[in-house]
């Protein structure tokens, strides 16, 4: 078993090759996901084929970086409970957006192929630019 | 911007829209207000919590600094609380978007 020697200030090889393991990976899935999109409905909203998992994995993937890990415990062995609040402020801000933020989103139809596209937004004439009351049944009964 | 019944008749008239059935809107706008005040109470609850655990680490750091056990402080528990909450929370919103707030909003899709 080979084991790299770390010298501070010196390359490290393994960690090197660690680096370029990771941007290859990252490229191939960007590779392969540019090669789905078409129009521009994929290349804004994935062709609004995310699923809520996915999505879920996405979210967690851009928050959960070597800035959260190293950056937090950093904080918190040199600030104590001070540091203690980063690692902690951040999850409460998720489940706000959801509560407030989600189902307007969702209501729109901008980011998911929603059944929810309710007259309840544009009928107190909220809605910006014109309703969307396709692709429910609100259209097709009249 | 809350419209009245005119108001919003006139304008779907000049878009070219059909009238909704008011009723169902009326319905609508009350499931609306229903989510929204669920929304707010689960907000409030999460900022509480948030607010709670901020303010005891601004004025309560003795408490904090207590041990539960060797190597486990109140204010780590404390802090895992906090983490607990909000997927508690969260859980709470979905089970209640899918038990409630969902068939409630495909019911009155069938209706129309």
């Amino acid at each position: 078993v080979i084991v790299a020697k770390f010298v501070p200030g010196e390359p490290n090889s393994v960690a090197i090759a660690f680096f370029l393991l990771f941007v290859a990976l990252a490229l191939g899935i960007a590779w392969r996901a540019a090669r789905r999109t078409r129009t521009t409905d994929h290349f804004y909203a994935a062709g609004q084929s995310v699923t809520g998992f996915q999505n879920g994995l996405a979210l967690a993937g851009d928050y959960m970086s070597a800035a959260s890990f190293l950056g937090i415990a950093g904080l918190v062995a040199l600030k104590g409970f001070d540091g203690l609040i980063y690692s902690i402020g951040f999850l409460v801000g998720w489940p706000i957006v959801m509560f407030l933020i989600a189902e307007p989103l969702r209501r729109t139809s901008a980011a998911t192929r929603s059944r929810t596209s309710s007259p309840i937004g544009c009928a107190r004439l909220r809605c910006g630019s014109p309703p969307r009351w396709g692709r429910s049944r609100w259209r097709s009964s009249t | 911007m809350v419209s009245t019944r005119v108001e919003v008749s006139e304008r779907l008239r000049l878009e070219g829209r059909p009238e909704p059935d008011f009723d169902d809107v009326a319905a609508l706008e009350a499931l609306a207000a229903k989510r929204l005040r669920v929304a707010l109470a689960l907000t409030a609850a999460m900022l509480v919590v948030y607010f709670g655990f901020i303010l005891l680490i601004a004025f309560g750091k003795d408490f904090l600094a207590r041990r539960i056990t060797d190597g486990l402080s109140v204010g780590m528990a404390l802090g895992l609380v906090v983490i607990l909450a909000t997927w508690a929370l969260t859980w709470m919103y979905v089970r209640w978007a899918n038990r409630v707030y969902e068939p409630a909003l495909d019911e009155l899709r069938e209706e129309s």
